[in-house]
């Protein structure tokens, strides 16, 4: 497989379709990565969408520190940073409307698993960034803490920290939703 | 020993970034441990439920094209050309690096030249003389040292 950084020199070199393979390799990714962040499918390809735009005009400030995965990235969640933003300003978060297939299905559990869902885009949202980000590049993307520490470019204790912060946050905002059933019984 | 010990490392216990010494000591603090056991479990559950499957869509490179093309159409020319320059500006600074070394390899080259002449001997002669007359101090250094004194 020919490597992202290949790919982008090759486009640089001219080759307007090697700028459309790291696309088609990285738009599943960065739409789940916008979701994560922006918890509304149709924002998140809005925002997967402008991130390769501003990728495919800025490409030759492109400086090969980091690699062409991590700058993606970084652009997506700066992205998805200034649309959180934008709809803050305007009042419009939709903070308990996950954006979800609605479905046939009635079972208790689905709903459950809805009404959780929902409020775990509430919670989500309400979260500070700098706890929200490291949290999805981990539980979202897989990350380890060395990776989201060369991306974020913070400190790897700092990840560590934020991510473990994160995710207590959640719980305690989610409260009896996340109970376990063994528990609930 | 006490949840509040065990609490910060719960993350990288479910991250598997425990170190074996507390990943055993924690495993059997587990065992007789409700409040941490419902602590993990629910900390487990949430990763489940924040994780989410995503299939490449087939209608995205599509979109992608097509904001392309409005994105330099909406910005006009004025776009078309940043781009364009953006694009070319390696090849140009490429360029001017490749015509300021050949202007720098030709001087070299006619330099060598007029010292290849001059090594046959009538050019070095000559210009030794003339800088001789022209420089005193030259004229001076080219004088044969004075013969030691007699003590």
């Amino acid at each position: 497989m020919v490597s992202d950084e290949k790919l982008l020199s090759q486009f640089l070199g001219g080759e307007e379709e090697a700028f459309e393979a790291l696309v088609l390799r990285y738009e599943a990714r960065l739409r789940r990565l916008a979701y994560g962040l922006v918890r509304d499918w149709g924002l998140a390809e809005d925002v997967a969408q402008d991130a390769f735009i501003r990728a495919y005009l800025k490409a030759s400030t492109f400086r090969g520190g980091a690699s062409v995965k991590a700058w993606l990235y970084r652009i997506a969640i700066n992205r998805a940073h200034d649309e959180l933003r934008r709809i803050r300003r305007k009042r419009e978060i939709p903070l308990e409307s996950a954006v979800l297939p609605e479905r046939a299905e009635s079972s208790e559990a689905v709903v459950a698993g809805r009404e959780l869902q929902r409020h775990l885009a509430g919670a989500l949202a309400e979260m500070r960034p700098e706890y929200r980000t490291p949290l999805v590049l981990r539980e979202m993307e897989g990350m380890t803490y060395r990776e989201i520490a060369e991306l974020l470019e913070w400190p790897l204790g700092t990840v560590q920290i934020r991510v473990h912060r994160a995710r207590l946050e959640l719980r305690s905002r989610l409260g009896p939703l996340n109970e376990s059933p063994r528990k609930k019984e | 020993m006490s949840c509040k010990r065990w609490e910060p490392l719960y993350s990288s216990f479910l991250d598997g970034e425990m170190a074996a010494t507390d990943l055993q000591a924690f495993s059997q603090h587990l065992g007789s441990c409700s409040s941490c056991r419902d602590a993990i479990d629910s900390l487990r559950r949430l990763s489940e439920v924040m994780s989410v499957s995503v299939e490449p869509e087939p209608g995205f490179i599509a979109r992608f094209r097509s904001r392309r093309q409005e994105e330099m159409e909406r910005n006009g020319p004025g776009t078309v050309w940043r781009w364009l320059a953006a694009r070319l500006a390696p090849l140009a600074v490429a360029a001017i690096l490749v015509a300021v070394a050949s202007v720098w390899f030709s001087e070299q080259e006619e330099e060598l030249r007029e010292l290849e002449a001059s090594e046959v001997g009538i050019g070095l002669s000559w210009e030794y003389e003339e800088i001789a007359l022209m420089s005193p101090v030259l004229s001076i250094a080219l004088e044969p040292f004075p013969p030691p004194r007699e003590p």
